[in-house]
């Protein structure tokens, strides 16, 4: 087990604390990611565009926002699920934004990602990793790594 | 959609209160299941609602509840056929299972209870010496026999309600009996008998269990505990000659011979017999003498209740002669067998019946 420093203990219990404190006046985490499921199962799941992207996007930022004040029930310190639903929902909208991201980012179709608006593949611009981070921001940032061909060439699906 | 209605068993263990029951009214179609129930109340009405679950699809074992009294999974009971078993016609009641602490709402210590006990028999495999360069090569019957106590997902739904373990919260239990046949009945294990001993000779061990067929009906896997039990006393009475401390062995034998030569059980001769030997002198043997005084309670008890009358100590009930015939041609036909059948009902049918065979094709072309 690695060593957690008590400071570092501390801001997280802070953080718990924070959230089970909360007053009810936000939106329930559980409504939050209800919202979040559904918005990325409409838009961003394999069938892709241009539109429905930037739609998603609006939405997960506002669902951010919204998470910033969204209430728990369970104010207990035993299994406390309600309280563990909200620390992963931070995560669920990190993720999610990152993949809208990456996905108006890339315009082409590749693997599981089709866009409607790009529908081919398109090796000369868009052969290469598209890479999400936070670093410690709150917007992520896009940049490129190449990939590294070894045993199998790409080729063109056709089935 | 319909409207379903959910009693819920609450119980916070910081508020110091005795738990309590909690209704919600919740709107899914019939075919969705309980978990999908709970989970609606628990995101629309109360958070604090504690309740395990991960895969929804009956695979993770995590969401063992009572649904109306009954142990199984959440997931895996449908919302019509939980109003269909509703005792009041219209109220699906669901508590956590039994037989282990409950640390709040539904969840209970999995850990406390059904870990400890499957870590008790060893769960896993233990090499013969020397270890094989290659592979084993295990013939595929032996894996079928596992097959059916491989099928456990640890659910706890047979532990929350095995009568012997409400009793004896120290019995090994099912589960974890089940899991000691997996490896009992793994040819490439080296620790058959030894495990077999183990388990004959602890008190709380393979002898404690009473047959009650609880943890069949509860198995959401099919994975029927009680025969896998059964399947190890066989292997360790017969095959391996285990005679145990606790009488198990011996109380069997002197079941399966009194119904043998009089059709039906001699209650009175049952014990004397199951201490001192196998035959009506076994009252008489000074081992006898001991054990039965120490259950000298529990034949006060029968005599009592009626189960045992004193003139049924002298003398086997009245059965027809040609009944008593059936009786003993059954078990001539079984002990006449030149090996042990055992049935392993879990898996049925051929590898072949899978493809699409010739003659199907044909009658589908047909
Ligand atoms: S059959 Fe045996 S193991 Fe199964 S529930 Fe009954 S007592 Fe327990
Ligand atoms: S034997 Fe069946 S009921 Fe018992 S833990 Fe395994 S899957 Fe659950
Ligand atoms: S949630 Fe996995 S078995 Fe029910």
């Amino acid at each position: 087990m690695p060593e957690v420093d008590d400071a570092k203990l501390h801001e997280d219990e802070q953080r718990l604390k924070e959230i089970i404190e909360r007053p009810k006046t936000g939106r329930r985490v559980s409504e939050i990611k209800d919202e979040l499921g559904t918005t990325m199962n409409q838009y961003v799941a394999v069938y892709r565009e241009e539109e429905g992207l930037q739609k998603a996007h609006e939405v997960v930022r506002r669902l951010k926002e919204e998470a910033k004040t969204a209430y728990v029930d369970d104010q207990g310190t035993v299994f406390n699920q309600d309280v563990l639903g909200a620390v992963e929902l931070g995560y669920m909208l990190d993720c999610s934004e990152a993949i809208v991201v990456a996905a108006i980012e890339r315009k082409e179709s590749r693997g599981a990602q089709f866009r409607v608006d790009y529908p081919d593949r398109n090796d000369e611009e868009w052969q290469k990793h598209i890479d999400i981070s936070r670093n410690g921001d709150d917007v992520p940032h896009v940049s490129y790594s190449p990939v590294t061909i070894t045993q199998w060439e790409p080729e063109e699906r056709k089935y | 959609m319909a409207e379903f209605k959910l009693k819920l068993r609450r119980y916070n263990p910081e508020t110091g209160e005795a738990p309590y029951w909690q209704e919600h009214t919740v709107e899914l179609e019939p075919h969705r299941s309980v978990l999908e129930a709970i989970l609606q109340a628990k995101n629309n009405e109360d958070g604090s609602i504690g309740v395990r679950c991960s895969c929804k699809a009956a695979i993770c074992g995590s969401c063992g509840v009572r649904v109306n009294g009954k142990p199984g999974l959440a997931c895996h009971t449908h919302l019509d056929a939980a109003l269909a078993s509703a005792k009041d016609g219209e109220t699906i009641v669901v508590e956590p299972m039994g037989n282990m602490p409950v640390i709040k709402d539904l969840i209970v210590d999995m850990d406390a209870v059904h870990w400890k006990k499957i870590q008790r028999v060893t769960p896993w495999l233990v090499n013969r010496e020397p270890v094989p360069e290659r592979e084993y090569i295990v013939p595929r019957e032996s894996m079928v026999d596992v097959t059916q106590s491989m099928a456990c997902i640890q659910c706890g739904a047979c532990v929350s309600d095995c009568l012997s373990m409400e009793v004896d919260p120290l019995f090994i239990g099912p589960a974890a009996l089940a899991k000691s046949y997996r490896f009992v009945g793994d040819p490439r294990d080296d620790m058959q008998q030894v495990r077999l001993k183990d388990l004959s000779e602890d008190p709380h061990g393979i002898y404690d269990c009473t047959h009650c067929f609880k943890c069949i009906e509860a198995c959401p896997k099919g994975v029927a505990p009680m025969s896998q039990i059964m399947r190890l006393r066989r292997i360790a009475g017969n095959d391996h000659h285990i005679v145990d401390r606790n009488n198990g062995d011996r109380h069997e034998r002197a079941f399966v011979s009194l119904i043998r030569d009089h059709g039906l059980l001699w209650e009175a001769e049952l014990l004397p017999r199951s201490y001192g030997g196998d035959s009506w002198f076994g009252k008489f043997h000074p081992h006898a003498g001991k054990e039965l005084l120490s259950s000298l309670p529990a034949i006060t008890k029968a005599l009592l209740r009626g189960k045992v009358t004193p003139m049924g100590a002298l003398k086997p009930h009245d059965i027809p002669a040609k009944d008593l015939e059936q009786v003993q041609r059954i078990y001539k036909t079984v002990e006449e067998r030149e090996e042990r059948v055992e049935f392993n009902l879990y898996i049925s049918g051929k590898d072949e019946d899978l493809l699409p065979s010739s003659t199907a094709t044909e009658e589908a072309s047909a």
